[in-house]
């Protein structure tokens, strides 16, 4: 099964639309003035723990067909009846600001502050072409002052997270498996979750002495700092998938997960499964892909990608390359 | 003086029923040690506690008037930026070990499981724990020291209910347009516009309207 023989359940809106006529570019990056290596792709991760801004500089384009919510007479001066604007969101701050862009030609350059006080977990910065007064126009298209006539993708930014936040939807603990009645009989097993009950526990097998110690360390640099970050990365990904899983399990059919860990797990994944899909649509598409068993798979190498994504494995593992061939 | 800690999940076994009961009026702060650790600048709370107290001492318990004025002055005297106040651990510490006689009584106990949630729940639910919900409303209804928003948001049940559980509540200018409209309105009828009103603006960008496109749309809601 392909991503296009996919039968996706969408929210149509009411008039002509585009979802991915427009696309956010950075282009630099820097941090208190000083410049930062982009991430490929359509995120940042910030590693940095002090700095006060941000400045993203980038254009948003307008793609093919992104004039398409505009009737024909208007397409051909969209810079009179629409505006560009980029949307910031913060769900965990609950901060929203929009940016209005000068649109000219095929799209328009930004300079974006993002200030590190006002967030917290992922920062999303969505493009919108929006009608800018009320119009008269023809049936099936938005004359509304605010309407939407086209997005796109979202590029998103990580800022660094405080280690104390960690055990928000998962409690860690360490414990001996070899005095466990029921885990010594696994002494192979690196960890064991349990997500039955109102928080998941993960149990990290403190019998794997090295393991535990480098997992334990507490520098931000040379070989173990870096070996942490991988083995940080091969366990969460292993634990990240069990957990998305089992939230998607328990989703009712409105999308609505009955624990607040679940909710947690899918409002930081959704974002990397369906970077293309707006927001609001995000549940309905998973919802979709989760009521056909022959989709349960493409379910999984989704999960998989956003995992990879989320969790900047290959950054740590050349990170962890280039430290080890530093200490020979 | 007392300082802000941060109470890490592992504490939540400490919401029982006892505390929200109040058969257990705190946790010695000793014996919770190992579930807290130091906020990430010294904060005293002595302002604070003197603030919350001079409020509880002016409600009887049990009013719900008193939201407006614990929100304001939770937020005046706990200067946290948002980031700071993203983390629950810090409400969930003022709450369940540093005063949770002040959430008794703002709320009359009357089943654990919503009793709970005052305690633990981060946000601005409802059902929020008590002191999370305080500041985060101030915080998105105040303007440049100016709590009057607030005040008028929360001096309604039926509207600090059903807006502070709708992201439209994270935009200041449609949480204004709101609470001019809908402030004196019928429970009811604040629930079915506040459901309207999040349809029309799933259609719309907020952020690109004026705050007359905003106030005729809420209108417009109400039908």
């Amino acid at each position: 099964m392909t991503a296009s023989q996919r039968v996706k359940r969408e929210r149509f809106l009411p008039f002509a639309f585009e979802r991915h006529g427009l696309s956010v570019r950075v282009d630099s990056a820097s941090l208190d003035g000083a410049s930062l290596p982009l991430d490929e792709g359509d995120a940042l991760h910030v590693d940095d723990e002090e700095w006060r801004e941000l400045t993203l500089a980038g254009a948003v384009e307008l793609r093919k067909g992104a004039l398409g919510g505009l009737p024909g007479d208007e397409r051909v001066r969209p810079g009179e009846v629409a505006d560009l604007w980029l949307v910031v969101q913060c769900d965990r701050t609950a901060w929203r600001a929009g940016h209005r862009l000068e649109l000219e030609g095929e799209g328009a350059k930004f300079e974006l502050s993002l200030e590190r006080d006002r967030l917290a977990g992922v920062v999303e910065v969505v493009p919108w072409l929006v009608r800018r007064r009320s119009e008269k126009v023809p049936p099936g298209y938005a004359g509304a002052a605010g309407a939407r006539l086209a997005t796109g993708a979202r590029f998103a930014v990580y800022p660094h997270e405080p280690a104390s936040r960690a055990g928000e939807f998962l409690e860690v603990v360490y414990v001996s498996f070899g005095a466990d009645a029921v885990l010594s009989t696994q002494p192979w097993r690196l960890y064991h979750l349990e997500t039955h009950g109102e928080t998941p526990v993960l149990r990290i097998n403190a019998d794997h002495q090295d393991v535990v110690r480098v997992l334990d360390a507490k520098g931000q640099t040379g070989l173990e700092a870096r070996l942490r970050e991988v083995f940080y990365d091969l366990i969460s990904r292993g634990v990240w998938s069990l957990l998305f899983m089992s939230a998607v399990e328990a989703l009712d059919e409105d999308g609505n997960a009955p624990r607040r860990w679940q909710e947690g797990v899918l409002t930081e994944l959704l974002p990397f499964l369906f970077p293309g899909a707006p927001k609001a649509e995000r549940m309905d598409e998973l919802l979709a892909l989760r009521a056909d068993e022959a989709h349960l798979s493409l379910l999984a190498t989704q999960c998989d990608e956003a995992l990879q994504q989320r969790l900047d494995l290959v950054k740590h593992i050349n990170r962890l390359i280039d430290t080890a061939r530093g200490s020979r | 003086m007392s300082r802000l800690k941060v109470l890490l999940p592992s504490a939540r076994h400490l919401v029982t029923e006892e505390l929200a009961r109040g058969v257990v009026e705190r946790y010695d702060e000793a014996a919770v040690g190992e579930h807290t650790v130091d906020f990430e600048r010294r904060l005293d709370l002595g302002g604070f506690d003197d603030a919350v107290s001079a409020v509880m001492a002016s409600h009887d318990a049990g009013d719900l008037s008193m939201d407006g004025a614990m929100a304001e002055a939770v937020h005046r005297q706990l200067r946290l930026s948002r980031r700071e106040a993203a983390d629950p651990g810090i409400w969930r510490y003022l709450a369940i070990v540093h005063r949770p006689e002040v959430v008794r009584h703002r709320w009359e106990y009357r089943s654990f499981a919503t009793m709970r949630t005052r305690f633990w729940r981060h946000g601005t639910r409802f059902d929020a724990n008590a002191f999370s919900r305080w500041w985060w409303v101030a915080e998105l209804t105040v303007m440049a020291e100016d709590y009057s928003l607030t005040h008028r948001a929360l001096g309604s049940s039926a509207l600090s209910t059903h807006l502070f559980s709708r992201q439209l509540a994270w935009h200041h200018p449609t949480v204004a347009a709101c609470v001019r409209i809908l402030a004196d309105a019928p429970g009811a009828d604040v629930e079915r516009t506040l459901r309207v009103l999040g349809k029309m603006l799933g259609l719309r960008v907020a952020e690109a309207m004026g705050r007359e496109e905003l106030e005729g749309l809420v209108r417009a809601a109400r039908g």
